[in-house]
Parts: C-alpha cells; sequence; structure tokens
C-alpha cells in the first residue's frame, strides 16, 4: 500500500499539529539534555558554585528554614540541615557524587559487559555458554539485594560503590551487544572482512562495534538514569557513600525524623535526584526515537 | 434467493466516492471519482496495481475507514439504502450480515490466540437477534459455523474447529476467513486479493469455492485482484482501476478481448503466454503518478504510448453499448 | 498437559540455582570477620568453647565440605543463627515473611489494576488528555525515587492532612488474632471492620509506595502493546464482521495485548522484593525488608546472606512462572 502507517497523522491532528507535535518532543529532548549538562557542571565546578562549604556545621543554624519562610535568610538559600549545613551546598556537592558514580559505573560496567557481549556474540561455542549463564545466573538477584550483599561483604565506601554496582550492571550492555553482534554476525560487511584475512579481533571491534554503537548508546543512557537512583537508594539506608560525604540520598535519610518540623531537608535532596533521572530519562528516550531507525522523520 | 433481474436495483451503487487521507506530505486522494455498481447475484472483477485504490474503494463501503481518512463525498448505496453518514449502530448491523469481507491474508486476519471456531460463532452470535442468548443458541451457533466449514470443504470440520489459526495451511485459511464472512449468508461478499497469499494450484480451488457459493447462496461477489487473470473466468463483469479512478469498466470477455484503454491492454500483453514461449513479456513502463494533488489531465498519460493533445485534460468516462465505458479519448481505436 | 515438559524447564533452573547459591556461598566466605568471634561478641571465652563452636558451625572444614553443608541445609531451611537475636534465621524469617507478602501482594493489586486500564485506555484514546497523562506519569514514576516518593506521601497524608498512619501494620489496640496471618484476610473473616479499615489505612501508602515503579513500567508496556494490537489486520476483520466495538477491544484486542503485560508483571516481581526493603523501613512495616536493613546494621551476616538467597530464588522462580504463563497465553508457542 502506498500509504504507510507512519505517515497517516495520528488522531485528532492536523498536519500543522503533528509538526509542531515532532518539534515540541524533539525540544523537550533537548530541553532535558539541557539540564543533565547543567547538573554535570554543576558537579564539576561544584567548589566554585556551592555558596557554602558542605561540611561547615554551624548548630547554631540547626534546621533552619529556607529563605521564603520565616526564619530563613537568603544566603542560606534553601535551608539548613540538623547539623546546620546549608542545604543548597550540600545539594550541589552531592551532585558530584551521584553524577561521578553513575559514570563511573555506567563505563566500567558498558566496557565490560560490551567486550563480553562481542567474545560471546561473535566467537559463540562454549565462551557464549559460560558468559551467558553468568549473566543469567546473576539477573537472578533483584538489583539491591545483590549490591546489598555486596556491600555487606567489602565494606562501604565510594571505591566499593562503584564495584558493587557494575558487578551487576555489566550483564545489561552484555545482552544488548551479544544480541547485536549474533545479527551483525551474519551481515556481509564481516564476510568481506573476513576473507580479507581480518582476525577476529580485528572483526569484532573494528567492525561490528562501530556498527552496534547507537543501541549500545542508548542503553547506557538509560542505565545511568537506574544506576543513580541505586546509588541514592543505597546511601538512604546508610550503606552507600558515607557520612559526612553529602549524597542526596543520605541527604533524605537524614531528614527523615524532621519530616514534622524541617521537611525541606528531605524534599529537596529526593526533589533534585527526580529531575535528574526524569531528564536523563527523556532525553535517552529522545536519544532512542532519533537513532531508531523504523521512527523515520 | 433472489433470481437474476437485469431491471433490479443493484444491489450496490457507488457513485462518485471520493476517499482522502490528511499525511505528513500532503492530502492522499485515494479514491477520487469512483463510480461502480453490482447487480444483484453479479460477480464483479476489480483489478489494478498496488495504490490505485481498490481496496480502500470497498473499505470505503464497509465504512472501515479509520481515522484521520475519511470519505469526503459521494455516494453508496446498498440494498436501497444510502450507508454513507450511516450511524455506527446501524453499520454493525450490516457488516457480517448483509455485507461482508475477507482480507489477503488469512494468516493475519484471523486473530492468533482465539480458535477458528469461536471466530465464526462469534459473528454469528452478534447477529443473533434473540435478546437473550440462552445455552442453546451458542449450541444452534456452533451447529452453524460447523456446518459452514464443511461447505467450504474443511475435513473433520467439527474437531478442526477447536484448532488455531497457525495449525492450518495457507489455503485451509483462506477457506476459514471465507467461511467466517459467510457464516451470516450475506447478501454482497467482497474478496480482496483472494489467491494472493496462496499457491497457484491452491488459487483455482479457492476460486471455485467462492463461486460455488456464489450460486449456492444467491450472494453477489466483488473480487479484487492486481491480477487479472484471477478475475478474468470467474467475474461476469470487470473493473479496471487507476491511480484512485475507475479506467475501465464492462463484461469480463469483452474486457479481455477487446480492451478499450492503453492501461489494460498493457495489463493483458504482460502475463505471459505460455503457448507463445518466445514472445517477450512487455511490462508498462514507468510508475504510477503520486496520489498526492492528483494532475489534472489523464492520469496515465506519463507512460501511454499513444497520447495526444486532449490527453492533457481531465478525462471523462466514455460509455458505450453492451454496459462498456472506458475514460480514455481514444476509445479502444489504436490498441 | 505437558506436566512433562514444564518439569523439564523447571530441571534447567537447576544449573542456575546451582550457581546463585555458589555466588552467596562465596559471599559469605569472603566476608571480613570471624563469625564465630562476632558471635560470641564480648563475651569471655576459652580456647577450647571457640574450638567447639567452630567445630559446630563447620568452620573447621575444607571449602567443599563446608559448600555441601550450606547446601544440605538450605534445602531443610535451616540456615544457622542469627548473630544478633540468637535464634534460628529461619524462624526470624518466617515471622516476618506474612507482611511482606501481603505488602507485596496489594502493592501488585494498586499496580496492575491501575495501570493496565489506563494503559488500555491510553492506547485506546491516544494522544488524548488521558493519554498524556498516563505516559507523563509513567515517566515520573521511573524516574521517582521510592524512598523520597515514600516520605511526601507521608508528609502530606500523614503531617499536613493527618488521614493516614505513619507505621506500622495496624493500632495496637485493634489487633486480631492470627488465622492466615495476613491481616486485611484476617480481619475480615473476623468480620472486625474496624480493624479492617485501620489495617487498610496503614498498607495503602506503603503499598503505593512499591507499586508505583511497576505500575509506571506495567502501563506503558501495556500502552504500546496494545497500540501494536489495535493496528493490526485481525482487528479489521472483526470489524468487518460488525463486532461491536466493546467485544472487540475486551476480547480480540487484549487477548494478544495482555499477554507481554502479564509477563512483565511477572518479571516485575523481582524490583518488588528489592523495594521492599526501602519501603519497609520508611513506613515502618515490621517485614522481611526491614529485617535485611536492620541486619546490614548489626552486621548480622546469616539474615542477610539467608535473604539474599532467598530473595534470589523467588526471583529465578517467577522468571520461570513467567515463562510457563506465556507458553499458556501464547497458543502459537509450545514449551
Amino acid at each position: 500500500m502506498l500509504i504507510t502507517r507512519s505517515d497517516v497523522l495520528d488522531e485528532g491532528q492536523s498536519i500543522f499539529v503533528k509538526n509542531l507535535h515532532d518539534f515540541v518532543r524533539d525540544r523537550l529532548a533537548f530541553a532535558s539534555s539541557l539540564i543533565v549538562l547543567f547538573f554535570f557542571l554543576l558537579a564539576l565546578f561544584a567548589p566554585l558554585i556551592a555558596p557554602h562549604d558542605p561540611y561547615d556545621t554551624d548548630l547554631m543554624r540547626r534546621l533552619q528554614p529556607p529563605f521564603w519562610l520565616d526564619g530563613g535568610e537568603i544566603s542560606y538559600f534553601l535551608g539548613c540541615d540538623a547539623l546546620g549545613r546549608d542545604i543548597l551546598s550540600r545539594l550541589i556537592f552531592g551532585s558530584r557524587i551521584s553524577i561521578s558514580i553513575g559514570l563511573a559505573v555506567v563505563f566500567i560496567s558498558v566496557s565490560i559487559g560490551t567486550i563480553a557481549g562481542l567474545i560471546a556474540g561473535y566467537k559463540k561455542g562454549v565462551a557464549d555458554i559460560l558468559i551467558s549463564r553468568l549473566c543469567d545466573i546473576l539477573l537472578g538477584f533483584p538489583y539491591l539485594i545483590f549490591a546489598i550483599g555486596l556491600m555487606a561483604m567489602m565494606g562501604a565506601g565510594f571505591k566499593n560503590i562503584i564495584l558493587a554496582l557494575a558487578y551487576k550492571e555489566w550483564v545489561e550492555p552484555c545482552r544488548v551487544v551479544r544480541g547485536e553482534t549474533l545479527a551483525a554476525r551474519e551481515m556481509e560487511y564481516v564476510e568481506a572482512a573476513k576473507s580479507l584475512g581480518a582476525s577476529s579481533k580485528w572483526i569484532m571491534f573494528k567492525e561490528i562495534l562501530p556498527n552496534i554503537l547507537s543501541p549500545l548508546i542508548v542503553v547506557s543512557t538509560f542505565r545511568m538514569a537506574y544506576v543513580i537512583i541505586t546509588e541514592a537508594s543505597l546511601s538512604f539506608l546508610g550503606i552507600g557513600v558515607q557520612p559526612p560525604t553529602a549524597s542526596w540520598g543520605a541527604m533524605v535519610s537524614d531528614g527523615r525524623e524532621f519530616i514534622y518540623d524541617a521537611w525541606w531537608i528531605s524534599t529537596f535532596p529526593g526533589f533534585a535526584i527526580l529531575i535528574l533521572v526524569l531528564s536523563i530519562n527523556v532525553g535517552s528516550q529522545g536519544l532512542r526515537d532519533a537513532f531508531d531507525p523504523r521512527f523515520h522523520r | 434467493m433472489e433470481k437474476f433481474q437485469h431491471n433490479q436495483n443493484p444491489i450496490l451503487s457507488i457513485k462518485n466516492l471520493r476517499t482522502q487521507f490528511p499525511t505528513r506530505q500532503g492530502l492522499v486522494c485515494a479514491v477520487d471519482g469512483v463510480n461502480l455498481e453490482v447487480n444483484r447475484g453479479e460477480s464483479l472483477g476489480v483489478v489494478g496495481e498496488s495504490g490505485s485504490g481498490k481496496s480502500v474503494t470497498f473499505l470505503s463501503v464497509m465504512g472501515l475507514i479509520r481515522q484521520p481518512g475519511k470519505i469526503v463525498s459521494g455516494s453508496i448505496i446498498f440494498d436501497g439504502q444510502e450507508i454513507i453518514g450511516l450511524p455506527d449502530a446501524d453499520y454493525r448491523q450490516l457488516r457480517g450480515k448483509s455485507i461482508a469481507m475477507t482480507m489477503q491474508d488469512a494468516l493475519t486476519a484471523l486473530n492468533p490466540a482465539l480458535t477458528v471456531g469461536s471466530q465464526i460463532v462469534e459473528t454469528i452470535l452478534n447477529h443473533d437477534k434473540s435478546f437473550f442468548q440462552s445455552p442453546g443458541s451458542y449450541r444452534r451457533a456452533k451447529e452453524q459455523a460447523i456446518e459452514i466449514m464443511r461447505l467450504v470443504s474443511i475435513p473433520d470440520a467439527h474437531i478442526r474447529f477447536q484448532e488455531y489459526p497457525h495449525q492450518f495451511s495457507g489455503g485451509m485459511r483462506q477457506r476459514i476467513m471465507i467461511a467466517t464472512a459467510l457464516a451470516c449468508r450475506p447478501k454482497l461478499l467482497i474478496a480482496d486479493e483472494p489467491t494472493t497469499a496462496l499457491d497457484v494450484t491452491i488459487q483455482e480451488q479457492i476460486l471455485d469455492l467462492i463461486d460455488g457459493m456464489k450460486k449456492s447462496l444467491g450472494m453477489s461477489v466483488v473480487i479484487i485482484s492486481h491480477d487479472i487473470g484471477v478475475v478474468a473466468q470467474n467475474c461476469e463483469k470487470i473493473a479496471i482501476m487507476y491511480a484512485g479512478q475507475v479506467i475501465e469498466i464492462g463484461p469480463s470477455k469483452s474486457v479481455i478481448h477487446k480492451p478499450k484503454h492503453p492501461y489494460t491492454s498493457g495489463l493483458l500483453r504482460s502475463i505471459p503466454n505460455l503457448s507463445k514461449l518466445d514472445q517477450r513479456i512487455t511490462p508498462i513502463k514507468g510508475n504510477m503518478p503520486n496520489p498526492i494533488n492528483p494532475p489534472g489531465h489523464c492520469r496515465f498519460l506519463e507512460r501511454c504510448s499513444l497520447p495526444i493533445e486532449s490527453c492533457k485534460s481531465p478525462i471523462k468516462m466514455y460509455h458505450f453499448g453492451n454496459s462498456r465505458s472506458v475514460r480514455c479519448v481514444h476509445n479502444g481505436i489504436g490498441l | 498437559m505437558k506436566f512433562s515438559k514444564i518439569l523439564e524447564r523447571f530441571l534447567q533452573l537447576i544449573p542456575v540455582l546451582l550457581g546463585i547459591s555458589l555466588i552467596v556461598f562465596f559471599m559469605i566466605e569472603l566476608t571480613p570477620g570471624d563469625p564465630v568471634e562476632i558471635m560470641l561478641g564480648d563475651e569471655i571465652s576459652t580456647p577450647e568453647q571457640e574450638a567447639s563452636l567452630r567445630h559446630e558451625m563447620g568452620l573447621d572444614q575444607p571449602v567443599h565440605f563446608r559448600y555441601y553443608r550450606f547446601i544440605s541445609n538450605a534445602l531443610v531451611l535451616e540456615f544457622g543463627q542469627s548473630f544478633y537475636h540468637r535464634r534460628p534465621v529461619i524462624d526470624l524469617i518466617t515471622e516476618r515473611l506474612p507482611a511482606t507478602i501481603e505488602l507485596t501482594i496489594v502493592a501488585m493489586f494498586i499496580a496492575i489494576f491501575t495501570a493496565v486500564p489506563l494503559g488500555v485506555i491510553a492506547a485506546i484514546k491516544k494522544n488524548s488528555f488521558i493519554d498524556k497523562i498516563a505516559t507523563v506519569g509513567a515517566l515520573f514514576g521511573v524516574s521517582m525515587p521510592a524512598f523520597w516518593f515514600g516520605l511526601i506521601l507521608i508528609m502530606f497524608f500523614s503531617v499536613q492532612f493527618n488521614l493516614l498512619p505513619v507505621s506500622g501494620r495496624i493500632t495496637y489496640d485493634l489487633e486480631v488474632p492470627n488465622k492466615t496471618y495476613l491481616l486485611l484476610i484476617d480481619t475480615l473473616i473476623l468480620f472486625r471492620l474496624d480493624s479492617f479499615f485501620d489495617a487498610l489505612k496503614h498498607i495503602l501508602m506503603p503499598a503505593l509506595t512499591l507499586g508505583l515503579a511497576m505500575g509506571a513500567v506495567l502501563m506503558r508496556v501495556t500502552r504500546t502493546s496494545m497500540l501494536e494490537v489495535m493496528s493490526q489486520d485481525y482487528i479489521v476483520f472483526a470489524e468487518s464482521k460488525g463486532l461491536k466495538r466493546f467485544r472487540i477491544i475486551c476480547w480480540h484486542a487484549l487477548k494478544n495485548a495482555l499477554i507481554p503485560t502479564v509477563t512483565v508483571a511477572a518479571l516485575e516481581t523481582g524490583s518488588l522484593l528489592g523495594g521492599n526493603m526501602i519501603v519497609e523501613t520508611i513506613f515502618g512495616w515490621p517485614g522481611l525488608g526491614r529485617l535485611v536493613v536492620e541486619a546490614i546494621f548489626d552486621r548480622n551476616y546469616p539474615i542477610i546472606q539467608t535473604a539474599v538467597l532467598l530473595y534470589a530464588t523467588t526471583y529465578v522462580l517467577m522468571n520461570f512462572i513467567a515463562d510457563v504463563l506465556y507458553t499458556f497465553l501464547n497458543p502459537r508457542v509450545s514449551l
């Protein structure tokens, strides 16, 4: 049929609105990427941006409200926590934790996962069976539980969180890469390379890998959101980053006992997590729409 | 069972039908001024290539054009009643019971998650006039369904009743789809590409089946196909469609042996003839014009081997005796 | 039915379960700290007492023997003693389990019965107001940290409006004796309506928090699946039979569309198992999750490890059930 489904407009829309719709949607993804970038910059330049030292305790300012409430002051914009530390500054420094852990975990897990996936998908055979089995076994552990178990084993701390999360996180990129590799290895360019005498390593990394980058990027961005929430959850439970380091999850936990009198201690850090993760999700959805060949523009 | 009478009203009368789809690229005029008639007890073959508007025409008849597409003008009279603009509830009364349709690929047309029997029975029960559906009515419907399965030559119908579509072969599935469509003994059957998804050997069986059912149930039939050979033997009347319009129509023997439109003769020439093994197949060069903003002149102009000056203005249908009509200034001369 | 095939599939789980047990075992092995020292704590003990305790716990045996002991004990649900409580781990777990089960079931209920209809409606009325709300809601649902959402709920409904209680399962003086250990059922069986509503008020916020992420995912899956199904040929064919819209959606469409939903729901219960811990902590829910969190702080390794083993095994079983369910729902796929 000459009329393809994606050409026909959605119900109730004129051509003009549909174009507008696409534009706005694109704008949304674009706007979210800007927000993510904003958080990145926040994390990078934290010491220059934060108005106060996040570790500076001042018991006189204990539980001081945000500036728009009675008793607040502009210089302590979002109020102070139980130890008199400025919430805004701690938020800004907290972004360092969330983003650096997010990036580190995704980087490590995607690297390992890609290599494992390439080998499993291309070489098949014993390597594939082993790697797939390992993935199945690791997938059998609910995320948080596994991380907790590992943290209990290794102890708390920045480095350990990254490792603990990466241990399970590599499975998802591995699965995606394996699937893509299995498909890619049947393609002609692989045969062409083989006939030219290319080694397996060459084929895997120089031929197949560049062609599966797009789904890989999409997966990575999606997972980053998940990692950030998990790290925050771990910190909330107290087994993540240890005090006095400011982590958003820990800040929410700190504020738990004060939700009656000082709601701002828990609310703002959680809100920050929400905004960051939401932006990452919207951004990566936009990415997926852009990269997915089925969504032709 | 009504006898075929020339002076009776046609069962289906399409006048000046226009159906359009707004798309991102523009307004697609899929059906652009179509006039067709199907007489009672007659079988009409509608031939055209992909995009000619043949399927959309009859989807419009069924009232199955989905938003944002719509019928913009024209009239469709079925059994004496105008059905464009008919309220939904009334249309549903017609569908399945008075007009029925089959689709090209039976595998996708039948719900894979439901047994074939249930899909036939639900049509029957749906049109069951009784208010309360007693257990008796299900049993009767089931018997009726098995009966119609036997009629379309499905062996062991009472057992295969509970099987799923994927458990049948392509030809069988097509029969089941036909059985489903005929379950309520409709007055008009529209068969959209009934043979396209099937092996050549099965094609003839299906066409014979449709013909048989037509005779025994006294129905009128429309067979839509891109293959003129398929409709040639089984239809009394043939209509050729091109770029959203009917360009030739007439009794099938007349159209096949004495085509009046360059496109029709081109179609006939491109059928390989086994008795002339050294004959070259001459395809028609070019493509159909873009359905968005169709040209005002003859739509076949770019591909025609006999263009003249008067082809550059809009061409109307020229009518001849013996119910022949053609949309071409040449009227068959020179072909 | 195909019981032998189900069994066969089940047996394929065993290597995975073994692998899990190996990992958990090594987690135990590699955890720092001498179990004996931790158990004895500050008590002064003689080397002989230590040695005998060591022998009792099998710690003086080689690795493979310890693993074997670990497995054989696990199979009879013997998981050792809690360091902190000086009681068998299995007792502690069985005590807290019903609370977690009840919470999980109610959360699933809420998630499924809100998300699935919402997804269906959003698909049918694509791009309408309700569709936009559903899509945005789902996006928020996956992006919102559960622990924060729970706190916000508390701030709203408990602190601000004093409508719902902050923690626990039931108010002390409204407690009822345990029959099924599931409060909502027990209170109903015993006709204690005041207790029932009290328990309901207690479980509402935790269940909402726990169900949020799952609901978001389910809504999206249902919507996508429904959209795809509605564009299938068999829906058009069903309409051509004149079936009522309600039937087409609820019978033809849903039967196919819900298949991915069901499988995803089964799989997502794994996320509920993890989310337990956070939600139970916030709402002071006396369940397994909170036990684990407490155990983390007490360095109560036997509980942590047993919980890991238990959760993982449950998750694998849920995946298995999801697979089997899928084959039952989709007639085209057999085991």
